[in-house]
């Protein structure tokens, strides 16, 4: 659907192999975006207002913002959502951990507004990529993110945040057990226990589990929480759990699987060295994911959000997340 | 009652009635309006092509429309729709935007084809340059330089001429690029194109500025007089640049100052260039990886060695962006780390091996680990890398051998937990783990960082001897790892128990010796030879006593092992068993008495390089056997060969360039061409005397210029021996071959007379690095030992018959290396002619203790 306009907008983008553009709202300028509504409208009336509407591209210095925007509702909406990358060995123990997020925003606002957004502890964030609105300057001199939105949703800055000294809070312990019965039956046990997630539940609470390409007979138990056992490639074991509060006890999960004869000769194949990790008998790794809402891990807040320049009332909304990032479990 | 119950009925009736009817026009509506989803159009405009040319001819906007989204949807699929071409063109002039949009994408498509049709629709090009809407005018000139037809190369070329004054940046811009693709269609348009990119560099307005630098590279990227008046300007505005922007200005300016500002040597550096670099930093805080990288290339390149550790922050942050783009930025980690390694040991956990990663980023980030080991991180990452040996990847556990051998090499506290670790990998059952275990060990116990640790926990002997019952176990196989014992139990000998158990082990070789591989067959014989040579020529030496108890079985298994050789499968093996028996002659062959000491000399030789060779031939995987140093950033770096349009770094010229008036700052005086000065006070001055004031600073808005204060801290760098470093980095950078090749320094072990030792001049003959340190050597042989180095590299593929036999010079006793060597393994690259030249001398030189 819609293939035309995507033809319409690479040949802005990319002219004679070269990036031109890439930006959105220029984009929206140049080139009209379909709508269910003007393609009804166009349907009942026959004609197409798209035609009458003269495509015109932002020539000021502030690329992202065009002039006389006008909302009726005057709103600012920040996401703070963080993610934690983490590799947790077999008895809990972190192996590696990082904690990045990103600042993004939706704008409502009129006309050409100047906001400044302070946050309680910017000084944790020790690398910071911003959207080309950010005045560069005045963040390295006050640590303080000042910036003429965009219009709609945008990212407006992602970090990194220094982890070197903080302790390393995780939302949830994992543990696992893997042992081997008889010669071919595997057993995986994955615990999962509330951690540190200020007081919140952790939710949607994933856990993956690839199993070996020669891996059948597999059986899954749980106490909490829902499985599923997929076959597309290889085998793998899914569990999803909705909810976790801080206070409930851990969940298990339990697999066990055989493990074909045929896969010891397979090993010794000389294509041991191929990258699939379906080629080895045993499973690598547990891959997490999950949501901690309004909780921010490295507590970076929004201390103010202050508008320069426009003079209207101004609804502001935040709202923090921590999420698992890429988040393993290693066996 | 009936009446009413009648009523209801008839009026239910109606309603059914009624909703049916409506219904079904709904559903009619629906069709109809199903029809109409682009979707349809595109699943089946193959089949309704024959409509096309009617609704093109048709009056309706509408019908045209739909005609062109079936024709560019047949395009798409891979259908031939030039057919169309003449109706199509016939609405070039269409009143509908979107329609003409959509011709325009057909026209460019088949316009080389129909050329001659092409040309009737330039008039309407023409026309439309001249509207009054900035975007119709850019779109024009767009599609009609896009035209890659010669023959209106004149008229675009007005074009862009005419609206390279433009009021508006958008169409400016659109003229810039213009200019690349008319330089692309007719070179022969160069002189008149420079004339416009000249005037096209005065432009002003950020959005447009990216693609004049653009049009100046293509058109004439060394023209730098023509970047010296725009120099400063462009070094301020770098930051408000749209994004692909500041990529061309960065690569553009990084050429520039190549050639421009003298290598950065003293503590000082010329205004500009640190300017050029103050500009660029931020631009590592971009959300855009491009620019991030290009950022890092101009450090990397431009910037002395005090400043570099600033790209090591975002280099890591790049790695998050994705599976493609976390492989392209590990690749120039790599290279960024072979060079200064410590400033990415911080983040020494960000290259930990994640199950997630797939195996080509694996790989690169076990060579990171491996280059970027530092005593402070060294006992983490054993820890982390132990774990490696027992994955069950097989690539990462043979990885991790890697990393452990650099790990015990450049720290000497992790020596022990790291050959511990590879001795535990033996164990391992795939032969891939194991062999590339045993290549670590070998190179550990060869190099001598090992022997350091004898007293302590177990001697040498005792690792041979572990070794060697390694070779009983069933799951030792891997041909290379047995190769490797043997040829280090040959490695070893001199001593009494090394001989012994030399004896031993080739006894029970040549008892399987039909079981072995053809590299451990080829190190059993040399092993024989070996023996055969110590117990022929060590008349008084303290083995000699012990040689003459073996005297008689040596010779019988010795006669036996080189009979079996002779009618082996491999031709590898029998070549080598006929090379062997030459030098070392059985007991029925001719003898060349008088020639012996100098043969005596020669084999051994060959034993050394017979060593080396091993462990070579089942893939040393660890080490990248990158050659060349692409620009840090570029493509060709990325898949580790030129591409087509790579240019390299210009070097930094030979003597200093002379200063030029470098143009003014926005908005102060022109201070005149740049003098060297200190960098600090570079950085104070500047801020004093070039309030800058960065357009960031939204014009319009809040009004006012911001002072730009907020430079980036520069510490002076500390001392020219910083700077020395640099210059081997920077010149490296487009040296070829010879110095990015990792260095393999050998160790030769001469023998030499203590009388002679004038004669030790040679072994520093040929290259200057070599020193001859005369160390005194450990072994039980009293000769002195003159140690020089020589970093040749082993050609070594499977067998060494096509090798010269002068290749290195070892001798059998323990090597003594010079402290503090860091070999890696020999790595691939052959520079076989010059190694020829250089061994010649010494063997003249130390025929004669033999004789």
């Amino acid at each position: 659907e819609n293939f035309t306009t995507v033809y319409q907008l690479l040949s802005e983008m990319v002219d004679s192999g070269s990036a031109v553009t890439t930006d959105t709202s220029v984009l929206r300028g140049l080139v009209p975006v379909p709508s269910l509504v003007d393609r009804v409208i166009e349907n009942v009336s026959g004609i197409g207002i798209r035609s009458e509407k003269r495509p015109d591209v932002n020539t000021s210095s502030t690329p992202w913002r065009s002039q006389g925007i006008r909302h009726a509702n005057n709103e600012f909406f920040v996401d703070i959502v963080e993610r934690i990358d983490a590799i947790v060995g077999a008895d809990g123990s972190v192996v590696s951990y990082d904690v990045s997020g990103d600042i993004s925003c939706k704008s409502r606002l009129t006309g050409m507004p100047e906001l400044l957004l302070v946050l309680n502890r910017a000084e944790a964030m020790d690398d910071v990529a911003f959207h080309p609105c950010v005045r560069a300057n005045k963040w390295q001199a006050e640590r303080v993110i000042g910036f003429v939105p965009p219009d709609g949703q945008f990212k407006l800055a992602s970090f990194h945040v220094a982890t070197d000294a903080a302790p390393r809070l995780l939302p949830l312990h994992l543990h696992a057990t893997v042992s081997r019965q008889q010669d071919q039956s595997h057993i995986i046990e994955i615990a999962a226990d509330a951690g540190q997630s200020g007081k919140r539940p952790v939710e949607k609470i994933q856990v993956r589990v690839p199993l070996p390409a020669q891996a059948y007979n597999i059986r899954v138990q749980c106490k909490a929480g829902t499985h599923t056992v997929s076959n597309v490639r290889s085998p793998q074991v899914e569990w999803s759990l909705k909810s976790l509060g801080p206070t409930e006890r851990g969940a298990r999960l339990t697999i066990q699987y055989l493990v074909r004869a045929s896969s010891a000769t397979a090993a010794s194949a000389p294509q041991v060295l191929s990258p699939s990790p379906g080629s080895n008998q045993s499973a690598l790794a547990a891959f997490v994911d999950f949501e901690v809402a309004g909780y921010s891990v490295s507590s970076i807040k929004v201390d103010s959000l202050k508008m320069l320049v426009e003079s209207y009332k101004l609804f502001k909304g935040v709202r923090y997340v921590t999420k698992a990032g890429s988040f393993q479990l290693r066996f | 009652m009936a009446e009413y119950l009648s009523k209801a009925m008839a009026l239910a009736q109606d309603a059914a009635k009624l909703s049916m009817r409506f219904s079904e026009g709904l559903v009619d509506n629906a069709l109809e309006f199903g029809l109409d989803t682009p979707g349809s159009f595109y699943d089946n405009a193959e089949y309704k092509l024959a409509l096309v040319r009617k609704e093109l001819g048709s009056g309706s906007d509408k019908d045209k429309l739909v005609a062109m989204k079936r024709l560019l949807a047949a395009v798409a699929k891979g259908y031939d729709a030039s057919e169309y071409f003449a109706d199509v063109v016939k609405n070039v002039a269409s009143g509908n935007l979107e329609v003409r949009r959509l011709v325009y994408i057909y026209l460019l498509r088949y316009a080389e084809q129909e050329q001659d049709l092409a040309l009737l629709s330039v008039n309407t090009f023409q026309r439309d340059l001249g509207d009054s809407n900035q975007v119709i005018r850019a779109m024009a000139l767009r599609v009609m330089s896009s035209i890659r037809v010669p023959v209106i190369s004149p008229i675009v070329v007005l074009a862009v001429r005419k609206l390279a004054l433009d009021r508006s940046p958008h169409v400016r811009k659109t003229a810039a690029l213009a200019v690349t693709k008319l330089i692309r269609l007719d070179a022969g348009l160069r002189e008149e194109l420079v004339e416009i990119v000249e005037t096209m560099l005065r432009e002003n307005s950020p959005l447009a500025v990216g693609s004049v630098i653009r049009a100046f590279c293509a058109v004439c990227p060394t023209r730098y007089d023509m970047v010296h008046g725009q120099f400063r300007r462009w070094c301020v505005m770098l930051a408000d640049l749209d994004e692909w922007g500041q990529v061309e200005l960065v690569k553009l300016l990084m050429a520039y100052a190549r050639t421009q500002f003298a290598k950065p040597v003293s503590d000082s550096l010329d205004a500009d260039h640190a300017l050029l670099l103050r500009s660029i930093q931020p631009l590592m805080q971009s959300r855009n990886s491009a620019v991030v990288m290009s950022a890092v290339s101009a450090f990397c390149h431009l910037a002395p060695q005090t400043l570099l550790p600033v790209v090591a922050r975002p280099l890591v942050r790049l790695l998050k962006a994705g599976r493609e783009s976390a492989y392209a930025v590990l690749t120039n980690i790599q290279q960024i780390a072979r060079r200064s390694p410590a400033m990415f040991s911080p983040y020494v956990r960000s290259f930990y091996v994640a199950a997630s990663d797939p195996p080509f980023t694996r790989r690169l980030k076990l060579q990171i680990l491996a280059a970027i080991v530092s005593s402070k991180t060294v006992s983490m990452m054993v820890a982390e890398v132990a774990g490696y040996t027992q994955s069950l990847l097989t690539d990462v556990a043979v990885g991790a051998a890697g990393v452990l051998l650099a790990c015990a090499r450049s720290v000497r506290e992790s020596v022990m937990d790291c050959f511990t670790s590879l001795l535990l990998m033996l164990d391992d059952a795939r032969p891939e783990v194991s062999s590339a275990a045993m290549r670590a060990v070998r190179a550990l116990l060869l190099d001598g960082t090992v022997r350091d640790l004898q007293d302590r926990t177990m001697t040498l002997y005792d690792i041979i001897c572990y070794l060697v019952r390694k070779m009983d176990s069933d799951k030792f196989k891997d041909d290379g790892a047995r190769a490797c014992v043997v040829g280090l139990v040959c490695a070893f000998m001199q001593s009494k128990f090394g001989c012994l158990h030399a004896l031993e082990v080739l006894r029970r070789g040549t008892r399987s010796f039909k079981e072995e591989g053809a590299q451990t067959k080829m190190q059993l014989l040399e092993l024989g030879a070996c023996l055969m040579l110590v117990h022929r020529t060590q008349e008084d030496g303290p083995l000699a006593k012990m040689m003459e108890e073996y005297s008689e079985k040596l010779g019988d298994i010795h006669t036996y092992l080189f009979t079996l050789a002779r009618y082996d499968v491999d031709f590898d093996v029998r070549d080598r068993a006929r090379m062997l028996r030459a030098l070392c002659p059985l007991p029925g062959d001719e003898a060349h008495s008088e020639q012996m000491p100098r043969v005596l000399e020669i084999s051994r030789e060959i034993m050394a390089t017979g060593i080396d060779s091993l462990g070579q031939t089942s893939g040393g995987g660890s080490q990248s056997s990158q050659t060349t140093a692409f620009t840090i950033g570029s493509l060709s770096l990325t898949v580790d060969r030129p591409m087509s349009e790579y240019a390299p770094l210009p070097e930094w010229p030979a003597v200093k360039p002379p200063s030029v008036d470098r143009g003014a700052l926005p908005g102060t005086r022109n201070v005149g061409g740049g003098g060297s000065v200190e960098v600090s006070s570079v950085i104070t001055s500047q801020q004093q005397n070039y309030p800058m004031s960065r357009a960031i600073n939204i014009a319009g808005i809040s009004g006012r210029a911001q002072p730009y204060s907020s430079g980036p801290e520069y510490s002076t760098p500390r001392s020219a021996a910083d700077h020395d470093d640099l210059d081997a980095f920077l010149n490296s950078a487009d040296d070829s071959a010879g110095r990015v090749v990792h260095q393999t320094p050998r160790t030769a072990v001469v023998f030499q007379q203590p009388a002679e030792s004038s004669d030790s001049d040679i072994s520093s003959s040929e290259e200057s690095e070599s020193e001859s340190s005369g160390l005194e050597s450990s072994a039980s042989s009293e000769e002195r030992h003159s140690v020089s180095e020589e970093s040749d590299e082993d050609a070594s593929e499977g067998s060494d018959d096509e090798r010269s036999p002068f290749a290195g010079v070892r001798s059998n006793s323990q090597p003594v290396l010079p402290s503090g060597s860091s070999a890696g393994y020999p790595s691939f690259n052959g520079r076989r002619g010059s190694e020829d030249e250089q061994v010649q001398p010494l063997m003249d030189g130390t025929s004669q203790h033999w004789q």
